[in-house]
């Protein structure tokens, strides 16, 4: 692994690591389920998002080493393709997709 | 002189090289790069799309069997960017998408698939106009 890719899946781990030890308090003070689930909702797409846009920046950046990028990410161009076409699907996500990767 | 046992061993090499990169699905660098830049693609083909006129319930009703069929990205991509060039957008795009899956088309198949409904569908459209005194049905 390069530095490089090391410092794009770290990034992602970082993000998606931000996401999940959001306190639970807003959900036990909030006195509806709607204001419970919108921290949930946004949780689970900067989790679907941030890894995949980590190892989109780096495929535009080394595209010959999809190879090694990949499997550094500890995903099968399947799981990468499945993920993309989850991420395609939902504009939220698709939108932070694209504000991250820029494209 | 060879000896048997050496031929033996040549031969019993022989087929399970063969075997090994022809018969197995493994897919080259080349290949996963490719698959991997056209995923890249998928959600600006999408929002292309979207922006194009397509229901969203239909375009996610594609990208769910595509996902679901283990569809590579450049199929996908493919079909998504073949849609997004023609003059008008096909009803029920992601159910006939689904369903040519479901039939097992892929690749070149799907694509022809998709431009040959295309083309049924504006026939029909023409011959209903002809039919129209020329007017849109």
């Amino acid at each position: 692994m390069t530095g490089r890719h090391g410092s794009f899946v770290l990034m992602a781990l970082l993000l998606a690591g931000c996401t999940g030890d959001r306190p639970q308090a807003g959900a036990a003070d909030s006195a509806t389920a709607a204001t419970a689930t919108a921290p949930q909702v946004v949780d689970s797409t900067m989790a679907l998002v941030a890894p995949a846009a980590a190892v989109a920046l780096a495929l535009k950046e080394q595209p010959a080493k999809a190879d090694s990028i990949l499997a550094e990410a500890g995903l099968s161009i399947e799981q990468f393709e499945a993920l993309m076409y989850r991420i395609a699907a939902d504009t939220a996500a698709r939108r932070f997709y694209t504000s991250l990767t820029g494209s | 002189m060879i000896r048997p046992t050496m031929l033996l061993a040549a031969l019993a090499l022989l087929p399970q090289s063969d075997q090994s990169t022809a018969g197995a699905n493994v897919p080259t660098a080349m290949a996963v790069g490719t698959r991997a830049q056209a995923a890249l693609r998928l959600p600006a083909a999408v929002a292309e799309l979207q922006a194009k006129g397509v229901p969203l319930s239909e375009l996610n009703r594609a990208l769910e069997a595509f996902r679901s069929h283990a569809v590579p990205a450049t199929d996908a991509v493919t079909t998504l960017d073949i849609e997004r060039g023609q003059a008008e957008p096909m009803k029920n795009f992601g159910a006939f998408v689904q369903q040519q899956l479901a039939d097992g088309k892929r690749g070149t198949a799907l694509a022809g698939a998709i431009r040959e409904e295309h083309g049924r569908r504006k026939a029909d459209r023409n011959q209903g106009r002809k039919r129209n005194n020329g007017e849109p049905l």
